[in-house]
This record gives C-alpha cells, sequence and structure tokens, in this order.
C-alpha cells in the first residue's frame, strides 16, 4: 500500500510545498522507509541529469553568436535605412510630379491668345465693320466705304 | 552597502539595448552559458543548440518592444528560447522525420550518454519541464509562465515526466 506522503513527495523536494506541510514530512520521513526511498530516487535522478547538463558554450561558440547578433542589429538598421530610403523616393517622386504638374499648368496659362483692349469694342459694334474681326480691316473698310460716297 | 540585484541588472541592459549594442551583448554574456545548457537539452546536441541559441538571441533583440516587464527577463530570455527549440524540432520533424531509434543508438554504457538519450526519447512536453526544473532549478510558477500553462499542468506533466524518465533510466538507479 503506498503512504498517503507520497504524492506530497515532488512538491517536498522542489521546495513547493508550504512550512506546515513541509515541516510535517519531514517529521515523517524517518519513519517510512517507503518514502525515504523515493525520495532517494529524486534525488539520484537529478544528480544524474545535472551531470548531463554539464556542458559549456565555448569561446569559438559564444564568440559566434556575438558576430550573429550583431549581424542581426546590422540587418535591422538596414531594414530602417531601406524603409527611410523608400519613404524619401515616395516624397521625391510626388513633388517632382507636382512641380512638372504645376510648370504644365503655367505653360498652357501663357500660350493662351490674350484679346486685345479694343476687341471688347469691336464686337459691340453695330457698324457693318463689327462683322469683321481685326480692326484693321474695320477701318479699311470704313475708309473705302467713305471714299465711295465721296465720288460723284 | 549597495545590494546587488540581477534582475534589476538584466533590465537595466535591456532598456539600454534598443540604442547601446553593447548593452545587449552584456546580457548575452549574462544568459549565455545558462540557455546554452537548456537548449542542449531540448534538441539534442551541441551544434543546433548553438543555432537555437542564435536564434534566440536575435528574436529577443527584435521583440525588445515586447518585453513589457512582466516576468523577469530571466523567464522571458527562456521562454523565447523555448519556442524556438520547439520550433527546430518542428521544422525538423517535418524534413526528415526524427527516428525514435536514432537516440537509443547514440546510447552508449556511459551514465551521461544514457541521460542525454534517454532525455531526447522524452516527448517534447515532459523534456521541457524536466529541463526547465532539473537545469534551470525554477518553480512551478516560474514553468508555468515559460511554458503559458496553469500551474497544476506543470505539476503533473512534471511528475509524468520523472516516472517516465526513471523507466528509461532504471537500471541505474536505486
Amino acid at each position: 500500500m503506498t503512504c498517503p506522503f507520497n504524492q506530497h513527495l515532488e512538491a517536498f523536494y522542489d521546495g513547493e510545498l508550504d512550512e506546515a506541510r513541509r515541516s510535517e514530512i519531514e517529521r515523517h520521513l524517518p519513519n517510512c522507509p517507503s518514502c525515504a526511498a523515493e525520495l532517494g530516487r529524486l534525488q539520484a535522478m537529478s544528480g544524474m541529469l545535472a551531470s548531463a547538463s554539464a556542458v559549456k558554450l565555448s569561446q569559438i561558440g559564444l564568440y559566434r553568436l556575438h558576430n550573429r547578433v550583431d549581424q542581426a542589429m546590422e540587418e535591422g538598421l538596414l531594414r530602417i535605412v531601406r524603409v527611410l530610403s523608400a519613404v524619401a523616393a515616395c516624397v521625391l517622386v510626388a513633388g517632382s510630379v507636382w512641380l512638372m504638374k504645376t510648370r504644365e499648368d503655367r505653360t498652357v496659362e501663357m500660350a493662351m491668345p490674350v484679346a486685345p483692349p479694343w476687341a471688347d469694342v469691336v464686337e459691340a459694334s453695330d457698324s457693318p465693320a463689327g462683322a469683321y474681326s481685326t480692326p484693321a480691316a474695320a477701318w479699311y473698310l470704313a475708309q473705302d466705304s467713305a471714299r465711295s460716297d465721296d465720288s460723284p | 552597502m549597495v545590494q546587488h540585484n540581477p534582475e534589476a541588472d538584466d533590465i537595466e541592459l535591456l532598456r539600454r539595448s534598443g540604442g547601446d549594442p553593447k548593452a545587449f551583448h552584456a546580457l548575452v554574456d549574462r544568459h549565455a552559458q545558462r540557455l546554452y545548457r537548456l537548449a542542449v537539452c531540448l534538441v539534442g546536441n551541441a551544434a543546433d543548440a548553438e543555432d537555437v541559441l542564435q536564434e534566440t538571441f536575435i528574436g529577443a533583440f527584435r521583440g525588445l518592444g515586447s518585453f513589457e516587464g512582466r516576468s523577469s527577463v530571466k523567464t522571458w530570455l527562456t521562454r523565447i528560447l523555448v519556442t524556438q527549440a520547439a520550433r527546430w524540432r518542428r521544422d525538423r520533424r517535418r524534413s526528415e522525420p526524427m527516428d525514435e531509434s536514432v537516440a537509443a543508438v547514440a546510447a552508449s554504457p556511459d551514465a551521461t550518454m544514457d541521460v542525454q538519450a534517454a532525455m531526447q526519447r522524452l516527448s517534447a512536453e515532459h523534456r521541457q519541464v524536466l529541463a526547465l526544473r532539473e537545469f534551470e532549478r525554477m518553480s512551478y510558477e516560474e514553468m508555468a509562465e515559460v511554458l503559458g500553462v496553469p500551474r497544476g499542468t506543470v505539476e503533473s506533466r512534471l511528475h509524468r515526466a520523472r516516472s517516465e524518465l526513471r523507466e528509461k533510466l532504471k537500471s541505474y538507479l536505486p
């Protein structure tokens, strides 16, 4: 038959019991060969695992580790630089497009013919000369018409 | 007299690591040996343990901002290592299916080799709890935090892991 204390032995061994329960088991152990043997097995297994875990990272291994960490740091920096470069390139392209567009609009504006100050007068006039598009033509026709009137 | 507090030192180093590479390298020096031992136990050989260790610190560096100080730096780094080791085992299983007999073949009359081989024949969950408890001397609460499981699960898992390992090593145990 298993001792009722047995189920708490691992927690006892791992130092996970409260003070009261711990003292209880400490008092029980000298009187229970089964629990004492179980505790002995736990200790023996820990000892074996401790000896198996006595491995050490070599100096070369540590050097490689630091090197790899440095690489990762540089990669991180490079990534930031790349992102910043991409943002800068986008701003540059958008700025250039905006500048080109503004320039084109201004060129079109400058190329458009500006109406002379007398254009409104000519177009508003009721005289037959008003039908002609240029003031020079209107003047010529007016003179020509006067000449015709003067002639006998 | 000024009290030396390793955890406070770790947090200070971690805080400075973002802008000061030397601080992060100091953190690497403080935890490399401990984490390497754990990595060897989890993956079973020195070369792969080194790779897992490197990935752990790279992951930690990239995740500097994710450390919220709710756990200790030691627990945080251990959790990253356990995750990396589990990923390594998963990738390896996918590329070359694990042969259960490999560990047995590696076993030799040497008890140390047998213990390592026996550890590799445990399930990943059992290996994790045993390594955290026996190598790292972590409390049940810390283990629960690292593994992301309730404390009761840690306790029962550890009990089953010990029983399984004891069965494999019975010829060496009293």
